[in-house]
């Protein structure tokens, strides 16, 4: 029998050092301001455990140590029979600490580390259960999508160390700062490549859902609470290097809109829970996104920790569902309400909360995005006045949707007719219980801007009535089918790319079996055959040796007279 | 006409050729047939050469280092010879005197300062050669090499003769000196003149087995008794090398445009096609053969730039530890003919476990030949004759050496490997081997080595001291 | 110190070589990884800082010639000397404990010693002349090496894949020689230091050429699967981690630091082969099937790596060349260790052959192997990373590149990381994943202390890169390394 209680102690003294450190710095007034240090510049790599923490750093740290705390003890009860428990609690504790380094550090190169460490874990709790197919292809789908995006934030640290000669994030926002953002364009472009890897955005948003055969706390704690949603942390973290790009702005605004809504539309045609959570996520992240395009990433921000605990509460949620009814299909699932009252109370805020319902927390920092957007609609930010207003109308749509599938997932998972009898392990609820509170506490002080409020609470009303008188019915076909289909932009990620990757690889090992080989190999053959004539001269014959002399010294007379 | 000859300059040919008039006397009077008795005097009369060559040095400082390169080859093949003395086929005082002969013919080449003195010396090391060569008697290999070998050099000397007479007839001249002096006159003709150069050239390249006047060598290595291939492999080389040296450093120096590209080319075809052969030899006489014929283009290459101080002293120095290299393996592999019967590579296999005292030696000997580590000393010689090709501008042929270096590695390797590797079954050979004299070349064998592996380590002691 | 270290390697060689039946198994490879480790401690304590030539010894050699016995370590030196005797320690440990695989007998790890010494050597000379003796010291030794104690399965193909080698690198090196006489003709000199600064394109390119086989750059690498995949295990483990070196430094050295105008020319073409390097080589590893090769051509990613870096002949670049070429040395040995171990226990490096579940059925290989393929990736956090890094830090900043091929050349070299990625995903999920598929060979790793003193200094190196930085510096192109001395 392993035991479990060390990693959760592990893990809880961890998370008390966080709250430790990170909990004085809530006060302080800046987000993420500029304080001059004596940055020396160094040309060649160097790490440094200076960390530059910050109240919305330590909202997000505490976020994730509060989190990770919860999903290590609902884990001794989920994963608690599993064979390999231990391996995959450390690396939790690793991925903890990994999420820490990325959000305090003021080092690039941790930031770097820290950031593809947690997605070295993802890949390997991903791939957790490695016995199944579908895990193995998930976490090696995600761990190359997420590589692939994170060469933008390796090329970024080129160019920031280049540009400002430094790989200090306070030095680099110090030479910003002094000199006006350079190379800003490129700098954020390349972050941006590196978060929409990590945040699953458009056009790298497939390997999240793929990623949902890893373990449900996983999933909870990673893909939807503080990983992907590392990713905004670290744009608005570097945000002040490119925040007045137009450019920049202009593509992170197009990215968020276009995910937001087809993640949602996705979520709503699911026919599976936790890859609907998953759609949710990835159109929840767009939202951070949007506020930080519309120049407010104090909202984003604000968005992601409210996010976090909500979204936490239904994968975790989902996961007692699953570990009750023993899949994650819809189809199984109906009259939970009865069976699992403390699941479906707790999932019930957090459904109340993704769908922007009042007072959950989620309505609170959704309706600040919604506003920032509209802020930005005047034309006071980098942002064109244009780009704002499309994102604005996108945003509210999304809004209307994700009403809708969240209305939707709640009916087919808890209404209905009750199956028969389930068990809630104790471990399991109360992480539950704990992130409902949260979600509700969090709304305390939020501020409210009643036009939007009412604005967006008619929107998310319309879309719970177009849920309920659809009630488990799916769309009309031509819409169904498409949007099922998650329009085929898989299609490119898992079968084309690699597919031809894989054909231009084959040719290159024929060729360098046999292609590249030739002048070796034809250079043998042709050493062989001259071999084979020098000596075929060696007859013993006397007459021919001399005729070879005589002829030899025909040609080498011939090349006297010629050369001269 | 007068022949000028510089009799304190030949002082040690005469030494020798005497000594080996003495040996062959000793031996016709001498009551009982005795090897000793007859080497004795060819010895002293060696010993004598290098006295002489103390005493009075030579020409200049390249004569003096080849004098003692062929006075010091001779001995050891005169030691070396010393596995047949129990043959009765073998008549020692005809050994002794034909050995004597040849070396002193070879001591006359690199004297040479006119050309009809180079060609009687290269008539005296080539007729004592062919009767080497066939001197076991009842041997019809022997024979038939012997008769390839006049046959062949008869051919080469008649073509040299005909580019003396020509050079002589549009230059009116025979000496070094004169020639020199001539061939810068603009009245000279041209094509003339290319032709009778490059045909002088001709019987000094045969010697030196170089490609295409090589047909003659693989068979007469094999034909001969197997020291007498070393010595032609070595001694009779550095005559022919020292003779065409000095035939192009100071004769032939005013039309150095017809004769570098005719070296360029001959050395780049000896050392490819010598190689190639090689390749595919399994024997380890008819190796050395092919590998001598590869070496004669290492040797020749750096005299395209033999007018600058380096490119004499280069091939001296190749030479030198050439020779060396050759003889030492040339003795081993003697030795082993004698006690095993064979030199083929299966004979040869895992010789440095059974018999290290030989294996080992011949193995360091491919590896000199090949210039690898640890025999360094190849290696630096190696480094030594490329200088003066790249200084002259012919980096092309640079790098056709650097190739060659490659080609000549892996048969050499495989020699080495041979020579190392365990034995498919042990060879029941070494309890019955015949009782042969092998003693004194085993020392030899061993002396030799000493000295690479000692010049190994500090090649200068050759390199500083050679001109 | 230097002399002293190689004195004793000398000395056990000759023990070894001399007296093989009083040495036999362990006690072979313990006399070796004894005096490996003496080695590496002398060669540590030589060190005396990065301002001056560490160690030297300069005595007379061949006078004519102006060779001189002269040795000295520097910066980019002494890191890769050091990595040379703690490998060799490793594979003397590996022979005495993986228990599988060749037997340890006295004239292998004699051999061994050989390799060690020659490429301590060529690491140490001052000489052109004296590095290239030890260049070609070690060659045919390692010949037998794999000749004699490869793939026990295949006796034809290891003594052909072993002849390949010989006479691949036996060409560059013979090249190599041409240049080296170019430089010492036009210099005058075959000193290093007294080299320094002359132009010749022609000396530098022939150098470059005679190195790119050993590095090796494509296409001249063709040799270096083959040779790994019949070579044994400890054979691969110096083959890649050491002998690749001795291309890499040398390009360094008598490129980049000696003929620093004349290969600015050259750059271009060694920078873009080196990227095709790196995706071709990427690209072969996906559908190789055998661990070894696929090892082998991933080396050859990573020399691509190193070969961007020099050829840059920036500061970062030249850093990131050392630092690459230590790391490879570290990650690859790590593989070749685990690949080759695999390969003695089971018979064959096949994945197919060997199966899934590698976490099942042998835990160690399988952690392992994972630590090794996401370092081998470059993983920020792990010694691979920062040599990559450098490398395109020293792509962007162009150097002797101009911008638009250094910018082009970065973005290409980045999709080589995918690839890495990608290919090391591949093996993990078709060896160490999957349904447990056990045989009756499985066994798993002994000498696991090769492993964690392995996994340390990676780790190490990935978390204070400044430990291997610092001994560079500003000075790593060449201009207060080299002059010192003399």
């Amino acid at each position: 029998m392993i035991r479990r209680w060390p990693y959760v102690a592990l893990t809880a003294v961890v998370a008390v050092a966080v709250a430790i450190w990170a909990i004085p710095e809530l006060d302080q007034r800046a987000f993420f301001g500029y304080v001059p240090t004596n940055a020396t510049p160094t040309m060649l790599p160097s790490l440094s455990l200076d960390t530059r923490v910050l109240p919305d750093s330590a909202k997000v740290m505490l976020l994730a140590a509060g989190v990770t705390l919860l999903v290590q003890v609902y884990s001794t009860a989920y994963m608690g029979k599993d064979r390999r428990y231990r391996s995959y609690a450390l690396l939790i504790v690793l991925f903890l600490v990994a999420m820490i380094a990325v959000v305090a550090t003021d080092n690039l190169f941790v930031l770097l580390i820290g950031w593809e460490v947690m997605g070295v874990c993802s890949y390997l709790l991903i791939g957790h259960w490695w016995e199944q197919p579908q895990s193995r292809a998930g976490a090696m789908k995600a761990l190359v999508v997420t590589r692939f995006g994170d060469l933008g934030l390796l090329v970024a640290i080129v160019v920031i160390g280049q540009t400002y000669g430094t790989y200090s994030i306070t030095g680099a926002w110090v030479g910003a700062a002094d000199q006006g953002q350079q190379h800003g364009t490129a700098i954020g472009l390349l972050v941006l490549l590196a978060v929409v890897g990590k945040s699953a955005q458009v056009p790298l948003q497939t390997w999240l859902p793929d990623a949902m055969p890893g373990p449900t706390p996983i999933t909870a704690l990673i893909h939807a609470a503080t990983m992907v949603a590392a990713g905004v942390y670290v744009f608005a973290r570097l945000l002040p290097l490119y925040g007045n790009d137009t450019t920049v702005m202009t593509a992170l605004a197009v990215v968020s809109g276009v995910t937001m809504l087809l993640a949602a539309l996705f979520a709503l045609v699911q026919h599976d829970l936790k890859r609907a959570l998953a759609w949710s996520t990835v159109s929840q992240l767009a939202y951070m996104f949007a506020a930080i395009a519309a120049g407010a990433a104090d909202v984003g921000i604000s968005h992601l920790v409210s996010h976090g605990a909500y979204k936490a509460l239904l994968f975790l949620g989902c996961g007692v569902v699953m570990h009750a009814v023993g899949t994650s299909a819809l189809s199984a699932m109906g009259g939970l309400r009865t069976t699992l009252p403390a699941t479906f109370w707790t999932m019930t805020i957090g459904f109340a909360a993704l769908a922007g319902i009042i007072p959950t927390v989620g309505f609170f920092t959704k309706d600040r995005v919604l506003e920032s957007i509209h802020v930005a609609t005047h034309g006071e930010t980098p942002l064109p006045g244009g780009v704002a207003w499309a994102l604005l109308v996108v945003a509210y749509v999304t809004v209307f949707v994700t009403a809708a599938y969240a209305m939707r997932l709640w009916m087919l998972t808890f209404l209905g007719l009750p199956s028969k009898q389930h068990v809630e392990p104790p471990s399991m609820t109360w992480p539950l219980v704990a992130l409902g509170v949260a979600c509700l506490a969090l709304s305390i002080g939020e501020p409210l801007d009643l036009d939007t409020a009412a604005l967006s609470t008619l929107v998310a009303l319309a879309g719970i009535a177009f849920a309920w008188w659809r009630q488990d019915a799916d769309l009309p076909g031509p819409v169904q089918r498409p949007l099922a289909a998650e329009l085929g932009l898989d299609h490119p990620i898992t079968r084309l790319i690699p597919a031809g990757t894989i054909g231009v690889a084959r040719v290159a090992d024929a060729a360098d079996r046999e292609g590249i080989d030739v002048y070796p190999r034809g250079g043998a053959v042709l050493a062989g055959l001259v071999s084979s004539a020098v000596r075929a001269l060696q007859t013993g014959r006397v007459q021919v040796y001399a005729s070879v002399i005589a002829v030899g010294a025909f040609v080498v007379v011939l090349v006297g007279v010629i050369a001269r | 006409m007068s022949i000028p000859i510089d009799w304190a300059t030949a002082g040690p040919a005469v030494i020798v050729a005497t000594s080996a008039l003495v040996a062959l006397m000793v031996d016709a009077f001498w009551p009982r047939r005795s090897w000793f008795a007859s080497s004795l005097p060819l010895l002293a009369g060696l010993v004598g050469g290098f006295v002489e060559l103390g005493r009075t040095g030579s020409v200049d400082d390249v004569s003096a280092a080849l004098t003692f390169v062929i006075l010091a080859g001779t001995v050891l093949v005169l030691v070396g010879a010393t596995v047949m003395s129990d043959e009765d086929s073998m008549p020692p005082g005809e050994l002794h005197l034909l050995l004597g002969s040849a070396a002193s013919g070879a001591l006359v080449m690199v004297a040479a300062r006119d050309l009809v003195t180079l060609i009687v010396a290269i008539e005296l090391l080539a007729l004592p050669s062919i009767a080497l060569i066939g001197l076991r008697q009842g041997d019809r290999r022997g024979i038939a090499s012997s008769w390839t070998f006049f046959l062949t050099s008869v051919v080469s000397t008649a073509v040299t003769l005909m580019g003396v007479a020509l050079l002589y007839g549009s230059t009116g001249t025979l000496t070094y000196a004169g020639l020199s002096r001539e061939l810068v006159d603009p009245a000279v003709p041209d094509a003339v003149v290319a032709v009778a150069v490059v045909l002088t050239l001709v019987g000094l390249l045969f010697k030196l087995g170089a490609v295409p006047f090589h047909a003659w060598v693989p068979d007469t290595y094999r034909g001969a008794s197997v020291v007498i291939a070393g010595f032609l492999a070595s001694v009779s080389k550095a005559g022919a090398l020292g003779a065409l040296l000095v035939l192009l450093a100071i004769g032939l120096s005013p039309v150095d445009d017809v004769w570098v590209p005719v070296i360029a080319v001959v050395a780049t075809a000896s050392m490819t096609l010598g190689n190639l052969a090689a390749l595919r030899e399994r024997d380890g006489v008819g190796m050395l053969a092919w590998s001598s014929v590869a070496q004669a283009g290492f040797l020749v290459a750096p005299a395209t730039a033999v007018l600058t101080a380096e490119g004499l002293s280069a091939p001296l120095q190749y030479l030198a530890v050439y020779a060396l290299a050759n003889l030492v393996g040339f003795t081993a592999l003697a030795v082993v003919l004698r006690t095993r019967g064979s030199t083929s590579y299966d004979t040869l296999t895992g010789l440095a476990r059974s018999e290290p005292w030989l294996g080992v030696p011949l193995a360091f000997v491919a590896l000199t030949l090949a210039g690898f580590p640890p025999a360094v000393i190849g290696l630096v010689t190696k480094y030594v004759v490329l200088r003066p090709v790249v200084d002259d501008g012919l980096t092309w042929l640079a790098v056709v050496m650097a190739v060659n270096v490659m080609l000549g590695l892996a048969y050499y390797l495989r020699l080495v490997v041979v020579l190392v590797s365990r034995p498919a079954d042990e060879p029941d050979g070494i309890t019955s081997r015949p009782a042969a004299p092998t003693g004194l070349a085993t020392a030899a064998v061993a002396v030799g080595t000493a000295a690479l592996v000692v010049l190994s380590v500090l090649p200068g002691l050759l390199i500083d001291h050679l001109p | 110190m230097i002399v002293a270290a190689l004195l004793v390697l000398l000395a056990a060689t000759v023990a070894l070589m001399a007296a093989p039946d009083r040495f036999r198994g362990r006690s072979a490879a313990g006399l070796g990884a004894a005096a490996s480790a003496l080695t590496f401690v002398l060669l540590a304590l030589a060190w005396d800082g990065k301002a001056s030539t560490s160690g030297e010894v300069d005595v007379a050699w061949i006078d004519v010639l102006n060779a001189r016995f002269h040795l000295g370590l520097d910066g980019v030196s002494w890191p890769l000397a050091l990595l040379t005797a703690f490998l060799t320690v490793l594979c003397c440990w590996w022979l005495a404990r993986s228990g599988a695989g060749p037997a340890p007998s006295a004239r292998f790890v004699a051999l061994l010693l050989v390799v060690e010494g020659s490429s301590i050597g060529v690491f140490a000379s001052l000489d052109l002349l004296l590095f290239f003796v030890f260049f070609e010291l070690a060659l045919i030794p390692m010949w037998f090496v794999i000749a004699y104690w490869g793939d026990p399965k295949d006796q034809a193909g290891r003594r052909r894949a072993a002849t390949r080698f010989l006479l691949f690198t036996v060409t560059g090196s013979a090249v190599l020689l041409v240049g080296i006489v170019v430089v010492a003709i036009e210099a005058g000199s075959l000193q290093i230091a007294d080299v320094q600064g002359t132009h010749s394109v022609l000396a530098a390119s022939l150098i470059a050429i005679g190195l790119a086989v050993k590095v090796p750059i494509v296409p001249l690498h063709t040799w270096l699967p083959d040779a790994h995949g019949k070579a044994p295990t400890v054979g691969s483990v110096l083959l890649a981690g050491v002998f690749l070196k001795l291309g890499t430094y040398g390009l360094i050295r008598l490129d980049v630091q000696m003929l620093p105008s004349a290969t600015a020319e050259i750059a271009p073409y060694l920078a873009a082969a080196g990227v095709v390097g790196i995706i071709w080589a990427g690209l072969v590893c996906l559908v190789q099937d055998d661990l070894k090769r696929l090892v082998a051509y991933s080396s050859i990613g990573h020399m691509g790596f190193v070969v961007l870096a020099l050829a840059t002949m920036t500061e970062a670049g030249v850093t990131g060349a050392v630092f690459g070429s230590v790391a490879h040395g570290l990650v690859t040995g790590l593989l070749f260790f685990l690949a080759g171990g695999l390969k003695d226990v089971h018979g064959t490096a096949s994945l197919t052959a060997l199966g899934r579940g590698l976490y099942e059925r042998t835990r160690w290989f399988a952690v392992a192997l994972l630590v090794a393929g996401l370092a081998t990736m470059g993983l920020p956090g792990l010694a691979g990373f920062w040599g990559e890094y450098l490398s395109l830090r020293g792509a962007y900043e162009e150097g002797a590149l101009d911008r638009s091929l250094a910018w082009t050349l970065l973005g290409v070299a980045t999709i080589g990381i995918v690839l890495a990625t990608a290919y090391v995903a591949r093996f993990v999920r078709m060896l160490l994943q999957g349904e447990p598929t056990p045989i009756d060979t499985d066994r798993d790793l002994r000498a696991r202390g090769v492993v964690v003193a392995l996994v340390v200094p990676i780790l190490v190196l990935g978390l204070w890169p400044t430990l291997l930085t610092d001994l560079l510096g500003s000075g790593v192109m060449g201009t207060s390394l080299l002059g010192v001395g003399r």
